[in-house]
């Protein structure tokens, strides 16, 4: 089962392919204020955290998370639900 | 952050849409004068409009046109009230009986605006617990009604049969109280949901099945009822929902159902219940245009004539466009500036059409959407395709 960690460098690696260059992805970083991403961004990358993860994320969930430890907090709650 | 400061941000990014030599925002278009079902003034030049939704031509009809200007003189300007109250007028039952007959079920509802018809039923039908699985292209309407709805709402990849099974799969049994969606035409890329597939999914998943006919209706199958009759599924559909506002030439919205629960959604929604019924005009223009689809299939075939001529000449021009031929030709951009450049361009070679950006837009490409009517004629389906081609010179 993956552990956070593991989760939360997998989301790092996805989001450095979507941001700014000049933006370092930390764990605490906005991921809307500070990163740009836009609402269908944040959309493909639900998809692909659900297929690598093999979990169902609604989308109701998503207003609460702003940085990627928030998301990966989400997922990992999820896989161990699983 | 003041309460302001995200509007004066827009602001901000509106104003690098505008040309700052009097050029227009091509969000808010100032239509001055229109002439014709194709033919209208934008800054004080004659167009031909090829980014609407009028697919079959039919706002200046001279029946339709008669139909409303006979009701707004019979029946008045406005119901002012209610399908609950005071606003549900004969004509609207009348409407909603023939609608039902049109696609063969048993009831079906009026609405005020199409984005009123997804909003209400999904909100009504949905309820926190259940689960709303879209495909990731579907419209705002059908996003906002389930959020409505409070359901759990999750998205599949668009038009991929494979991405909804393995959801529903992890659902498990909660897949026997989920509600998916898809469109028969996408408005953005113009492109056509694999209803069969989609059918076959739910059906092996004992799900429930709604299929936005918007783009569609008057458009596809042979008696114009849209995807679900031209792919042979309408039995396994639960809910068609559809508006007035595009090939009907109105404005309104409808659901239509093989379920008598359906009329039961008069007493649970709140965008049913909290608005004031469509004008007696609207209504019999609508009626009127529901028979020409009905009885004038040659209108449809116009419309495919046309839509081919357009796609395939824009293709030929070596444009990137969406996957289907259809009445939505869409050229796909690379960046949102060479779009904007271009959609001003088209502009200035007196076509109209749609600009479509990110994040709105599937993929994040940027888009000019082109939608073809019946009611084009050659020479102005030409100049369509001249301008385009003009500017890839």
């Amino acid at each position: 089962m993956a552990d956070l960690d593991d989760i939360l460098d997998h989301i790092f690696t996805q989001l450095r392919k979507l941001a700014p260059e000049d933006v370092e992805v930390e764990r605490d970083t906005d991921l809307v204020g500070k990163l740009g991403l836009d609402s269908t961004t944040v959309i493909d990358l639900v998809l692909e955290l659900e297929d690598e993860y093999d979990v169902a994320i609604p989308l109701n969930a998503l207003t609460d998370i702003r940085t990627p430890e928030e998301l990966a907090r989400l997922v990992h709650g999820l896989v161990e639900e699983e | 952050m003041s309460l302001l400061d995200p509007l004066r941000e827009l602001g901000r990014k509106r104003e690098t849409l505008v040309r700052h030599d009097g050029g227009v925002d091509p969000f808010a278009v100032p239509v001055e004068d229109v002439r014709s079902a194709t033919e209208a003034t934008i800054a004080g030049r004659p167009v031909i409009m090829a980014g609407t939704n009028n697919y079959l031509g039919l706002t200046f009809d001279p029946e339709c046109v008669e139909a409303g200007k006979t009701a707004l003189e019979r029946w008045g300007t406005g119901t002012t009230g209610s399908r609950m109250a005071n606003g549900s007028y004969a004509h609207h039952l009348e409407l909603e009986a023939e609608i039902a007959s049109f696609f063969d079920v048993d009831d079906a509802m009026v609405f005020s605006t199409g984005y009123q018809a997804n909003l209400g039923v999904i909100s009504a039908v949905l309820r926190p617990g259940d689960v709303a699985m879209l495909d990731g292209d579907c419209h705002a309407s059908i996003y906002d009604g389930c959020m409505m709805s409070g359901a759990d709402v999750f998205r599949f990849r668009h038009n991929d049969p494979d991405s909804l099974d393995r959801r529903l799969g992890r659902l498990g049994d909660r897949a026997s109280r989920t509600l998916i969606f898809v469109e028969g035409i996408y408005s953005m890329l113009g492109d056509q949901a694999p209803l069969k597939e989609i059918v076959e999914v739910k059906n092996r998943h004992g799900c429930f099945l709604m299929v936005d006919e918007a783009h569609s209706l008057g458009v596809l199958g042979p008696k114009g009822r849209g995807l679900a009759e031209a792919t042979g599924t309408e039995g396994e559909v639960d809910f068609i929902v559809g508006t007035f506002s595009k090939s009907l030439g109105g404005i309104g919205g409808f659901c239509a159902s093989r379920h008598p629960e359906l009329d039961m959604v008069r007493y649970a929604s709140r965008p049913y219940i909290f608005t004031a019924s469509p004008p007696p005009s609207v209504v019999a223009s609508t009626r009127t245009a529901l028979n020409i689809i009905r009885t004038r299939p040659e209108l449809r075939d116009r419309l495919w004539d046309n839509a081919r001529r357009v796609y395939s000449r824009l293709q030929e021009l070596g444009y990137r466009l969406g996957p289907d031929v259809g009445p939505v030709i869409a050229a796909r951009f690379g960046s949102s500036d060479e779009a904007v450049a271009f959609w001003h361009g088209l502009l200035e070679h007196g076509v109209y059409v749609n600009l479509m950006l990110p994040p709105a837009t599937p993929e994040g490409e940027s888009l000019v959407r082109c939608s073809v009517t019946a009611a084009h004629t050659t020479e102005q389906l030409d100049h369509i395709c001249e301008a385009f081609e003009a500017l890839k010179a």
